[in-house]
């Protein structure tokens, strides 16, 4: 597993059964993994025992917190994966929506304004006007020109205009008069 | 023994050995084969086994006229096909067939017809009908989903295309097929350019062949193709559609087609051959001639054939793609070139006397007993032959040819749409070689060879622009998706065919055509119109004539050309001055009015043009009359009131001196409409009193100066009830002095 170890991005040996060294201490030296050979003193082994559960429940401890720790964080970026995923699928399926509603849009459009176009098509209007409504085209001779070359004048009352040379006080009388 | 165990042992191990090497190295050999020598095969088996890959058809470019009024825009529509080879039964191939036939709602598919189509099994895709809108579409959808027809009956994308104006600019704009591929007209000259780039949406197969989600699919979207801007104007379009419609109506002609040209650039503002078609339905036959002759056919294979024929000439754009015989039209090319060599000038005299002796041939004049003295305008005015023959053999063959090259009568003109007739020599035209006095004779007046419209219309411009032979088009520029301009067309000057001099010459000369010549059905009061008529006899059908008008205004400065040309017309005065030139002038008028031309009236015009309507209401009914009387207006009055409460024509509306006014007197007046009189086949006088007499005034149009005018035709319709005091518009036409030869 040491191989395994050194390069996956998780050190999965952490759920498996732990191998823990025996503390070296006088009264008990051989490793704990082989317990079952040493029958000779019951009783020792009994202390033993407990003495190893208590020694392993110090020693994994830390390590079993981190390993929780990482399996949550695993788990949540597994779950956090798969709600993207399915967000974006979601977004994906949106816009595809809509972008087919948009092109079923601009199709209708083109086609609505084909038919608006044809019903009022310079021959139509014109067809009407004459025919229906009697009307008949401006000649040329008809148009009056306005001649605007002098610039615009404000009429404040009847038919007097406000001249721009003449007196300011006049003015504003005029105003008032016009005005009450 | 133990030995010959041994050596049993060892040929058993080589005979495995040799075994599993043989057949581990054929399995390598056959996988090489299939890995390395047939890989690329295998992979594109796999793929589009696993890959399903759909065209995303590509919307082609649109067609605006020259003020981007859309004149065909394509949009998403959809096709349905259906999977034959996956239809379970006979019942299910029914279902099919009946739901089909009723949704699509296609003559030409019924449910028999549908069923017959589906109906082989080695089939995987059998088309139904393209370019289905979104209602049809949808309920197709549903049809499929409530029947189960899942990947039996497949609904694709298409594009369909839209011609919102229908008939409009038909011949020019063409129409699609059902690939979306031009067929014709600017569709097909500029298909490469209004085809856009197709978009693909690659998706993955399951294992049963089922399209997967859309995470497994990739888009490439369509790319719009290049959107043409034409030089075409709608409304300028319209006036010559509506003109050659009434020409061919009036005329009882077989055809009517023309072209309205820009002179200094060459840009075709419209063209139109009539009868045309409806570009949304392009198999629909229009001609109720046409019509008419197909009901009579009886056999359904010649019925077929000539169907067919039919259509193809509806779609035909006779205006570029037609020859015919200039007539007349043509001595004004003779006579720029005389004047241009100096072999005539505006004041040479010829004495007509009906006729003339060319080699062993007597060629008459249109008047038999001759025009007696006249000069080189005069002669043109009164479309004399023997002058304009006498006119082309002072030329000579050589300098005859060298002007009827030069003005571009020998080859295409360029213009950039489809099928434009070439000229061959020998066959259309004279060539030089083959150009004897009898083929110059003739060709000098316009007879014995053949042009076509855009080739007249193209020369006649060189002469109104001071002499410039320009490059005709119809594609002004070319604009991207964004609207970002890709192409613009310039102008393109050919060569300088005449002096400016001469030109002017023969500008003014036709000016006088159409002020006193066989062209005065052209003439516009206001406007100076300058123009030739020509009328000639087929060469390819006994018995049947082409009666044109080709003309330019205003003659000081000419803007724009006109050629209006009619086939086979049925009227007993065919001739182009008689048919032709009220249209091409109705057309001038309209234009030029529509180009903010200004008019500048004569004396003689200003008389006879119409008044403005006083303002009378509120006035005692015989304070009305006398205001009425002395303006010259009559006046009627409606009701038995005292004071006139309100008046038709509403006071400044346009009515001719002498029309009358309806004068209502009370506010409940029943009597207000009336029926529209007959105004055609009468002087103007004489029109202007049966309308007043009516209770209706009218608007003078057409050939106004001359004493011997007849109306011909009336806007609103005999018969109908309209409103007192209506203008009705009545055009007037002179049948004397327009024949030419």
């Amino acid at each position: 597993m040491a191989g395994y170890n050194n390069s996956a991005a998780y050190d999965l040996s952490l759920f498996e059964p732990q191998v823990i060294e025996k503390p070296k201490t006088k009264n008990n030296t051989a490793p704990v993994t082989n317990p079952q050979k040493k029958t000779a003193n019951k009783a020792s082994a009994k202390t033993n025992t407990q003495q190893n559960k208590n020694s392993n429940q110090v020693a994994l401890s830390p390590a079993l917190f981190k390993a929780v720790m990482l399996g949550v964080m695993f788990c949540l970026c597994v779950v956090a994966l798969l709600i993207m995923e399915s967000k974006c699928n979601a977004l994906d399926k949106q816009i595809s929506s809509v972008q087919s509603e948009l092109s079923i849009a601009q199709g209708e459009s083109v086609r609505l304004n084909a038919e608006l176009n044809g019903m009022i098509s310079t021959e139509k209007i014109e067809n009407y006007a004459e025919n229906v409504l009697g009307m008949v085209k401006a000649e040329s001779y008809q148009i009056s020109y306005i001649d605007l070359s002098e610039g615009d004048k404000i009429v404040v009352s009847g038919d007097r205009t406000l001249d721009e040379n003449g007196n300011i006080t006049k003015k504003i009388k005029e105003l008032f008069a016009y005005i009450f | 023994m133990a030995r010959a165990n041994q050596n049993i042992k060892k040929r058993c191990l080589s005979a495995v050995a040799i075994l599993l090497v043989l057949g581990f190295g054929m399995d390598i050999c056959r996988l090489l084969y299939f890995q390395v020598l047939k890989a690329d095969e295998y992979r594109v088996l796999a793929e589009s086994g696993q890959l399903s890959d759909t065209q995303i058809p590509a919307d082609r470019g649109v067609i605006y006229d020259s003020n981007m009024e859309v004149l065909a825009e394509s949009a998403s529509a959809w096709l349905v096909y259906v999977n034959p080879s996956k239809i379970k039964d006979d019942k299910q191939r029914k279902v099919i067939s009946k739901g089909l036939s009723k949704l699509l709602k296609d003559e030409d598919l019924d449910e028999k017809t549908i069923y017959n189509k589906i109906g082989n099994k080695k089939y995987g895709y059998v088309r139904i009908k393209g370019k289905i809108e979104y209602e049809t579409k949808t309920a197709v959808q549903n049809f499929i989903n409530e029947n189960d027809l899942y990947a039996i009956v497949c609904i694709d994308p298409d594009t369909k295309r839209y011609y919102p104006y229908d008939n409009f600019a038909s011949t020019i704009i063409g129409m699609t097929n059902i690939d979306s591929d031009g067929r014709v007209g600017l569709e097909l000259k500029y298909n490469d350019i209004l085809t856009g780039v197709p978009g693909r949406i690659i998706t993955a197969r399951d294992g049963h062949s089922d399209l997967m989600s859309t995470n497994y699919e990739t888009k490439f979207d369509a790319k719009q193709g290049t959107s043409l801007v034409l030089t075409i104007d709608k409304t300028i379009q319209h006036y010559l559609e509506k003109g050659l419609s009434q020409a061919v109506i009036d005329a009882e002609a077989t055809s009517a087609y023309g072209i309205v040209m820009e002179v200094d650039t060459g840009a075709i503002l419209a063209m139109a051959t009539m009868p045309d078609y409806n570009l949304n339905k392009p198999w629909e036959i229009t001609s109720v001639k046409t019509l008419e002759k197909l009901a009579e056919i009886k056999d359904k294979e010649e019925y077929s054939r000539v169907y067919n024929e039919e259509v193809y000439m509806m779609w035909r754009n006779k205006a570029v793609s037609d020859t015919y015989e200039p007539g007349s039209v043509f001595k004004v090319f003779t006579a720029a070139a005389g004047l241009e060599e100096g072999v005539v000038t505006v004041d040479t005299t010829y004495n007509c006397v009906g006729a003339i002796q060319v080699a062993d041939n007597r060629i008459n004049c249109h008047k038999h007993e001759g025009h007696g003295v006249q000069t080189l305008e005069q002669g043109l005015m009164n479309s004399c032959n023997p002058f304009y023959i006498t006119v082309g053999q002072k030329l000579g063959t050589d300098k005859f040819y060298k002007y009827f090259e030069a003005f571009g009568f020998t080859e295409d003109t360029g213009v950039d749409l489809p099928a434009e007739a070439s000229p061959v020599g020998g066959i259309t035209y004279h060539t030089k070689e083959g150009m004897g006095i009898s083929q110059l004779s003739s060709s000098a007046f316009g007879q014995t060879f053949q042009v076509s419209a855009i080739q007249m219309i193209t020369a006649v411009s060189a002469i109104a622009n001071g002499g410039k032979l320009m490059e005709p088009y119809v594609v002004a520029k070319q604009i991207d998706q964004e609207g970002n301009t890709v192409y613009e067309k310039n102008p393109t000057t050919k060569r300088q065919v005449i002096s400016e001099s001469t030109a002017q010459k023969v500008v003014s000369m036709m000016e006088s055509v159409v002020e006193r010549g066989t062209g005065k059905n052209a003439y516009i009061p206001g406007y100076r119109v300058a123009g030739k008529t020509g009328t000639s006899e087929k060469l390819t059908v006994d018995g049947e004539y082409i009666a044109s008008f080709v003309g330019c205004a205003p003659a000081d400065d000419p803007q724009i050309a006109v050629l209006i040309v009619i086939d086979e017309p049925q009227v007993a005065n065919h001739g182009g001055g008689a048919i032709a030139a009220p249209v091409a002038g109705s057309v001038i008028e309209q234009t030029l009015k529509y180009m903010n031309v200004e008019p500048v009236y004569t004396d003689e015009e200003l008389a006879k043009l119409n008044a403005s309507a006083p303002d009378v209401s509120g006035m005692t009914v015989s304070a009305a009359k006398t205001t009425l009387t002395n303006q010259n207006f009559n006046a009627r009055v409606v009701g038995d009131g005292d004071r006139v409460i309100s008046q038709y024509p509403v006071k400044g509306s346009s009515i001719p001196l002498g029309g009358v006014v309806i004068l209502y007197t009370s506010a409940e007046n029943t009597d207000t409409v009336s029926t529209v009189p007959d105004l055609t086949g009468l002087s103007i006088s004489e029109a202007n009193q049966r309308a007043v007499n009516s209770g209706y005034n009218i608007k003078i149009s057409g050939a106004t100066l001359d004493s011997e005018v007849v109306s011909y035709r009336q806007s609103v319709e005999v018969g109908i009830k309209a409103e007192l005091g209506t203008t009705i518009t009545v055009y007037f036409k002179t049948t004397s002095g327009v024949t030419d030869g």
